[in-house]
């Protein structure tokens, strides 16, 4: 069964396309260890697949000959969960950063944890939007001045690994962009790790927030400022190795060994594999300058991984209930072909969906609600067609809107009309009522015989067909707060509903039911 | 008239219906004053009032229409020269039916709702297709605000 792989390179990872960052940015270092760290992995090339976002470390796929997608913003842990999902023979990684990661994806990526698929999360920290040229990040420090805080950023930022263990993330580490070497060995730890293996990496952004990391990055100063998580071994730092950190209560302490009485046996010993996440939660806590930062692997717990748990629930469901045709799922016992640019529309009966029991009840329920008796309620299912020509349809005057005011007024006067719709047989661009008319004309200037209905005509709300209800009608008429609608006519040119007809329509048919049901139950 | 409950808004009286709040003047004021009343309260009529607040005329959109706005009068005038005087008015007793058929045999807008002499709201027609509709949520309230998304049926059927 076990093929030989051919013996890759990092060569095999490099693409044909010119690498695009500015010159001195971070990312040249993470691409290079990634390049590194994915031939040692003893995975064929093609079972690769890197999946980004938005931002400029979402550029990546182009840059690795591998599988890839450049997606849509945040929405890189998604994808990678539905590629992993649909194939987990795939090596899945996402690269993202803490703009697409943690502001637009920020539900995506704490979701893509939760569930433990296994795959790689490389998160690049360089507390900036870059792409878009230096506005702040979720990660930006507080007073951080940018081109969106002038002023310095009023926010607390967030702890990206903080965020992966409030997240139940089952790997949880960290490197910086300075130390190429360690990047690829906690990537080869995470690529091995079964569930989500989530890395931030420290990197700068040398155009707009080259110093987000110097303090601690630098290689001049990198041992005093780093602690190297090692498993098993004792928190210790420093270039000369005689730094540590002690636990005194629930605090971390920095001690330096040889001074009152410490020893290295002193020391907190590191514990990756502790169940419990408040000692990594502790770690990330642990900031210079009052502390070394913690670079390594913080947390690596074990954990039910989401794409096999779900493949045993498919394998057992189908063993009990049977395979599921999918087509009949989706065509239903019904559905519509839709031809000829829409004019054709074609109802069939498809195959044949075997409901369960369930799903039946459920349908005769909403069957039932909405099965109405009341005569009433029934009438509202009535169209405006059938109605409209026994209640004054043609009792609409329909004027131009470069009509004057004047002769507007006119015609409400000589017809004894409510309104009047502003257009042509064609189109309407607005309604007149009599409202309209006095509050401009009573309370203002206004010229009547120069200026045009166009100048103090409303807006039309809504034009409805004689195929809509009554009950859609008094529906429009109750939101937009208007007493009349036009109505479209089957004829050519344009009707009008207005309240009145509607309360006259309701008052027919209750008056009819009465007289047709006179006996009636007594309450 | 019947006492049976076919309907169940049918026999409510109209203090349930959510009354508009009335635009009032006094007696003597003039038209322009009035209309000014009017676009305050967003109301398409205002009542008149004798000195002592009792109702003594209405004046609506449709009078200022046909009495004023095409004819040569001045808006200083008093509103009582084109009111409607004496106007129909009921009181929170009335039901929904009778309120119907007012307004089928009327062609006011607006039903002044008095108890005894002091005047509670406004009924108008839109308040009363509002109440109506309450009732019938499934077919008026919960449906799309626009009338093409409307489907014609459920489930499409």
């Amino acid at each position: 069964m076990k093929k030989k792989i051919e013996r890759l390179t990092r060569k095999d990872f490099v693409s044909s396309s010119e690498v695009r960052w500015c010159p001195g940015c971070g990312d040249y270092s993470v691409l290079n260890s990634v390049q590194n760290a994915l031939p040692q992995l003893g995975i064929p090339k093609e079972k690769f697949v890197f999946v980004s976002g938005i931002g400029c470390s979402s550029r990546f796929p182009y840059y690795l000959d591998t599988y890839g997608f450049h997606s849509i913003h945040g929405r890189a842990p998604t994808i990678a969960t539905g590629v992993k999902v649909a194939n987990p023979e795939l090596s899945v990684w996402v690269i993202t950063g803490d703009g697409d990661g943690l502001s637009i994806g920020g539900n995506h990526l704490i979701h893509a944890l939760r569930r433990n698929l296994d795959m790689n999360i490389i998160l690049l920290n360089n507390k900036i939007y870059g792409l878009t040229k230096g506005q702040y990040s979720p990660t930006s420090e507080k007073g951080q001045i940018t081109k969106t805080s002038p002023y310095g950023v009023l926010e607390e930022p967030l702890n990206p690994l903080r965020l992966a263990l409030a997240s139940e993330a089952s790997f949880v580490a960290r490197a910086v962009d300075t130390d190429p070497k360690h990047i690829t060995e906690i990537l080869l730890k995470g690529a091995k790790h079964s569930g989500t293996a989530f890395v931030e990496i420290l990197q700068s952004c040398v155009i707009f927030n080259k110093n987000a990391w110097k303090d601690i990055s630098d290689r001049s100063c990198r041992e005093d400022r780093l602690l190297y998580l090692e498993q098993g071994e004792p928190l210790i730092f420093g270039e000369n190795r005689n730094k540590g950190i002690i636990l005194k209560g629930t605090k971390p302490e920095v001690v330096t060994i040889g001074e009152q009485g410490i020893t290295k046996e002193s020391l907190m010993v590191h514990d990756m594999y502790s169940k419990d996440p408040v000692y990594a939660a502790m770690l990330t806590d642990m900031d210079y300058p009052d502390f070394p930062t913690p670079v390594g692997i913080f947390h690596a717990v074990k954990r039910p991984v989401y794409e096999l748990v779900l493949e045993e629930q498919i394998k057992m469901v189908t063993a009990s209930k049977g395979r599921r045709n999918l087509q009949a799922l989706l065509r239903g016992s019904e559905y519509w072909t839709v031809s000829e640019g829409g004019k054709k529309i074609k109802r069939s009966s498809g195959i044949h969906v075997q409901f369960t029991d369930e799903s039946k009840v459920m349908d005769e329920q909403v069957h039932e609600l909405l099965k109405s008796t009341d005569p009433l309620t029934a009438s509202l299912k009535t169209t405006i067609g059938e109605i409209l020509y026994n209640y004054d349809y043609k009792r609409v005057k329909i004027l131009s809107p470069r009509d004057s005011i004047s002769l507007a007024i006119a015609h409400f006067t000589s017809h004894r009309i409510e309104c009047i719709l502003i257009g042509d047989e064609k189109r309407l661009y607005g309604i007149l009522s009599e409202r309209d008319i006095i509050q401009n004309v009573v309370l203002t200037s206004i010229d009547r015989d120069r200026l045009p209905i166009s100048a103090i005509m409303r807006p039309i709300y809504e034009i409805m067909d004689e195929s809509n209800s009554i009950g859609d009608v008094i529906n429009i008429l109750s939101i937009s707060g208007h007493r009349h609608v036009p109505i479209r006519l089957k004829e050519g040119g344009f009707g009008l509903i207005t309240i009145r007809q509607i309360l006259r329509f309701i008052h027919d048919t209750v008056m009819r039911v009465e007289q047709q049901h006179p006996e009636v139950e007594k309450k | 008239m019947t006492k049976r409950k076919k309907e169940t808004f049918w026999a409510e009286p109209i203090s349930k219906v959510d009354l508009q709040h009335p635009a009032i003047v006094t007696t003597g004021t003039s038209i322009i004053d009035a209309v000014t009343e009017m676009k305050y309260n967003q109301i398409g009529c205002v009542l008149v009032v004798d000195a002592k607040g009792k109702l003594i005329g209405i004046l609506s959109n449709g009078d200022l229409m046909h009495e004023f706005v095409g004819s040569t009068l001045s808006g200083d005038l008093p509103v009582d020269e084109i009111m409607t005087k004496d106007p129909a008015f009921s009181s929170p007793a009335l039901t929904v039916q009778e309120a119907l058929e007012f307004f089928h045999s009327n062609r006011f807008r607006h039903l002044p709702i008095l108890s005894g002499n002091v005047v509670e709201g406004i009924l108008s027609v839109r308040g009363l297709m509002t109440f109506i509709s309450e009732h019938l949520p499934q077919h008026v309230m919960n449906l799309p605000p626009d009338s093409s998304l409307i489907a014609p049926t459920v489930s499409g059927e």
